[in-house]
């Protein structure tokens, strides 16, 4: 949210216009990754809204409630997976600062891009699993098998989606900084 | 690889990961994919987006955002603000915010089953008003971090029910055991808080120190406690009605929460009249943020324990312990030590399901009472949402109180973890501390 | 050679399932004289109880105890698992290896990546808190919990509110009337301790049975070898009968601590048992018979007859 001041580091020359290029992608890319957490913030409001109307529902009216709380589980799943790009981004990951903090300059810049290296590792692999994951349920066409019974790979579209976001705006930020571009972290980013 | 040589390895890898600052939750996922690779089980990498799936498609986990939402929702609001103005004139002594946090705590864990979630909802209004009114930093946050133990202690209890379910311990019991030994650290908390403001304000020239305690009044900020009090009196019925939705059996707790959060922006509407669209935009934000932060931590750590857990490093370790030792006493203590290491690494659900049902024989066979031993697994369960590196309690309160460093939360954490120990030697000596309500009202 | 295999299920230690598990991998051992060792892993250890299909079916795991009708989302039929008015003790259970619907399942579940190697049927009975259930009309007014599809519609069709309660949220539920009465198996009265939010349980003569299968995973017979496979799966097929009697003497066990617990038990007369099945048949069956795909075959299949 707070990446869009984006500067270009001194006494790097790249003069191509490659690198204005890519921060112009990277803004592009935060702006999707803030529509992908929006969603994902409707999504919880929604499975509040779900849920108190099934407490009402079988309350005053009577009625059978056999999908909200189901529902609920799949858009929170969404929630958290179509959020983690932005998560990410907005530096919302909680991990352990002290090294980071005490590096500055090149060595401050060569962490962060190995830190990125290793995220991109991580979700091109996880991304990978959930494609697996979601193609199975999608070609099979098997549902959960509950009263209310919703194909399969309703909640598992989340993982391919979400891990797909995350890797796109992880290999910008990789090329950005290979390129000698530097990226302001996050103000408020999490760790110590 | 025998167990131990990869229990070793595995936890080795992911402090390494830890600590080079990478974030916490793919540190997990990352040391899983890498101990696969070791171990020759690179055919399982292809399987952690179904791993993450099944641990997230859970209708327990439902609670915890539900609850980040809410305590979100308040904390935008003056809400939290007023609920302190309100408090602290109920206890009109040094560190009275801090004991009102704890009761707060209290009062929270009594309508919610998780830990974290009462970090949430009572951290995200509880530390800002301390630090604003000049708590030592430590304080704020360790209170918190200490008070979110009462969630799992003070039924309903998501980890004492589960421990019920899977040693077929009445669940009931279970319940009422965790009553008097939460209200006891209630009190333990609570004296801490007295002390430590104490000495704190004794450091403080004069000025600083009425000021400290007008501030801490209320009297600072010039409104009176009584307008306060009428802003948040629909919170405290929020509150009871919470509770009487809970006991009196309108909803089960998972709907309560989402039941809470939307009567939360309700109130916050009509109330406090705050219909700014980017005001809720950053709440809304905010809150999937660390739904996300935190589920995605879950997810992974799961995975991580099912992989030690598949390769028979859990029981391996406990064989080993029961071999070993042949006193009861002396066993009891390992098995706490042990409890505390996988409390530093796994969360509380792993833990109890993986270990409780392992541990019961042995419990039963030394004539402890598995109701006893339940409560006393959840005091340790507690300690480890405390204890780095994965410490949900920690966690949370940080995402609550980013300016605040994670060491000093860490080491604001140090009194309330000792005190939770302290509290887990106490009913060893004296069981009658969780035995007592249970006998009186089952038999 | 040696071979060692993992068999996964959700019970806990002691339970009549994880008996179960555990006369098989001693039969098993002891007909391979220690050629094939199985290795129980109870409580979800491995897995997560539902998760356990789908790492059977990748041949990550070898064997697990799995309800059937939890498959129902792969194969529809499966569903026939939990039809109230079908299987009305743990032995007429016993007979499905010798009538067509074997065949069928064992189909039907291939078609899901697994293979059915066996079933234990459970009884299943209802139980309340407040107003006792003895005849279908006493559900009108209920909010209960079903067993599946199947027996939650026709509980709904009888006048009860259906809510969705997971199993870890049932006592509360019970204790606090969000549910006022639950329909499951013995093990699981038992299991969550519900005889603490119980006052009411319905026993006698059963009219809703739940099978719980016993999967393996494709590659299980290649892993094996044909004449350990063959063995296992006779193993398997003659433990369904020590099952069969397992499981009617703990719902009788079950039934005597809840009365010393202090819950009422009404015993159905076979009069009151025919008209639970005549209520199923309209209700349950009628779904079954028009809405799931080869349902009415899978009926018939079963031997099941109006
Ligand atoms: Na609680
Ligand atoms: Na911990």
């Amino acid at each position: 949210m707070n990446n869009t001041r984006d500067t270009m580091r001194d006494g790097t020359s790249d003069s191509s216009e490659v690198l204005p290029g890519l921060f112009a992608l990277r803004r592009r890319i935060d702006k999707m990754c803030r529509a992908a957490a929006t969603l994902a913030a409707i999504g919880v409001v929604f499975a509040c809204a779900a849920i108190s109307w099934a407490v009402f529902a079988r309350g005053a009216l009577g009625w059978n409630t056999v999908w909200e709380m189901e529902a609920s589980v799949y858009t929170l799943i969404y929630a958290a997976l179509l959020s983690a790009a932005y998560t990410d981004r907005a530096g919302g990951q909680i991990g352990v600062r002290v090294l980071a903090d005490k590096l500055t300059g090149r060595a401050a810049e060569m962490h962060r891009l190995v830190m990125d290296i290793l995220t991109l590792g991580l979700f091109l692999i996880f991304t990978w699993s959930a494609w697996d994951l979601f193609s199975h349920s999608w070609s099979t066409g098997w549902t959960t098998g509950t009263i209310w019974d919703p194909p399969l790979w309703l909640p598992h579209a989340a993982f391919p989606v979400g891990g797909a976001l995350l890797v796109v705006a992880v290999t910008v930020d990789i090329a950005i900084r290979i390129r000698g571009g530097h990226i302001d972290p996050p103000k408020d980013a999490g760790g110590h | 690889m025998d167990p131990v040589t990869l229990a070793l390895l595995s936890i080795g890898l992911l402090l390494f990961l830890i600590l080079t600052g990478f974030p916490i939750g793919y540190s997990l996922a990352l040391a899983t994919v890498l101990m696969m690779l070791v171990t020759g089980d690179a055919s399982e990498i292809r399987y952690i987006a179904e791993g993450a799936f099944t641990s997230l498609d859970s209708i327990e986990l439902v609670a915890l955002p539900m609850f980040i939402f809410m305590g979100a929702i308040i904390s935008v609001s003056p809400a939290g603000k007023d609920i302190y103005a309100a408090l602290s004139r109920l206890l009109p002594i040094p560190g009275g915010l801090g004991i009102s946090t704890i009761g707060g705590c209290a009062m929270f864990a009594a309508i919610s089953g998780s830990a974290p979630a009462t970090v949430a909802a009572i951290g995200s209004s509880g530390v800002p008003e301390m630090l604003a009114r000049r708590y030592p930093a430590r304080l704020a946050t360790g209170l918190v971090v200490g008070g979110g133990a009462l969630g799992i202690l003070i039924p309903p209890s998501i980890v004492l029910l589960l421990y019920g379910v899977v040693t077929k311990t009445s669940i009931g019991q279970l319940f009422l055991a965790g009553i008097l030994p939460g209200l006891m650290f209630v009190v333990m908390f609570s004296v801490y808080t007295w002390l430590r403001m104490r000495r704190h304000l004794a450091t403080l020239t004069p000025a600083e120190r009425a000021e400290l305690v007008a501030m801490e009044q209320g009297t600072g900020n010039g409104d009176s406690g009584m307008a306060a009090l009428r802003r948040v009196a629909p919170f405290f019925a929020l509150m009871v009605g919470i509770m009487v939705a809970l006991y009196g059996g309108w909803a089960t707790p998972s709907e309560i929460a989402a039941v809470g959060a939307m009567a939360s922006i309700v109130l916050v509407l009509a109330i406090y009249r705050i219909a700014n669209l980017s005001t809720w935009q950053t709440l809304l934000m905010k809150s999937v943020r660390d739904t996300s932060m935190i589920l995605l931590i879950a997810a992974f750590a799961y995975g991580f324990a099912q992989f030690l857990s598949y390769h028979g490093v859990v029981s391996e370790l406990t064989t080993l312990l029961l071999d070993a030792v042949p006193n009861k006493w002396v066993t009891l203590f390992l098995l706490w030590v042990l409890m505390l290491v996988m409390g530093c690494f796994l969360p509380p659900f792993a833990i109890i399901v993986i270990v409780a049902p392992m541990f019961l024989p042995f419990i039963l066979d030394t004539g402890l009472n598995p109701v006893w031993f339940g409560v006393f697994a959840t005091i340790n369960m507690e300690i480890g949402c405390i204890t780095p590196p994965l410490g949900i309690n920690l966690f949370v309160t940080k995402s609550i109180a980013r300016q605040v460093p994670m060491t000093e939360i860490m080491a604001g954490s140090m009194p309330f973890l000792a005190i939770l120990a302290l509290g887990s030697l106490l009913i060893t000596i004296f069981p009658q501390i969780v035995l007592f309500l249970p006998d009186l009202m089952m038999r | 050679a040696e071979t060692t295999l993992r068999f996964s299920h959700s019970y806990t230690d002691g339970d009549t399932r994880d008996r179960w598990a555990d006369y098989i991998a001693e039969a098993v051992a002891e007909r391979t004289e220690g050629e094939v060792t199985i290795e129980v892993y109870p409580n979800q250890q491995l897995f997560k109880a539902k998760a356990q299909a789908d790492t059977v079916a990748r041949d990550r795991l070898d064997l697990a105890s799995y309800p059937l009708p939890w498959l129902s989302g792969r194969a529809p039929i499966t569903e026939i698992g939990a039809l109230p008015g079908l299987v009305t003790s743990p032995l007429d259970g016993v007979d499905w290896r010798n009538r067509p619907i074997w065949p069928m399942l064992q189909e039907a579940v291939s078609g899901a990546g697994v293979e059915l190697l066996g079933s234990g049927w459970a009884m299943a009975t209802i139980g309340t808190a407040d107003t006792p259930v003895i005849a279908p009309e006493d559900l009108a007014g209920q909010k209960v919990r079903g067993l599946g599809k199947a027996s939650e519609l026709m509980m709904a069709e009888l006048g009860a509110t259906i809510t969705s309660v997971p199993g870890s949220e049932i006592y509360q539920s019970m204790q606090t009337g969000v549910l006022t009465g639950d329909m499951t198996i013995y093990a699981s009265f038992e299991g969550y301790s519900l005889d603490e939010v119980t006052n009411h349980l319905l026993v006698g003569p059963g009219f809703i049975g739940a099978m719980h299968s016993i999967i393996g995973s494709p590659g299980l017979e290649a892993k094996l070898g044909a004449e350990d496979y063959a063995t296992l799966i006779e193993v398997i097929a003659e433990s369904e009968s020590w099952f069969a009697e397992q499981s009617i003497e703990d719902n009788d066990r079950i039934a005597r601590e809840f009365a010393e617990a202090g819950v009422e038990i009404h015993e159905l007369t076979p009069e009151q048992v025919a008209v639970w099945h005549k209520a199923s048949r309209d209700h349950a069956w009628t779904y079954f018979r028009e809405e799931v795909d080869g349902g009415a075959e899978a009926l018939e299949a079963a031997g099941a007859h109006e």
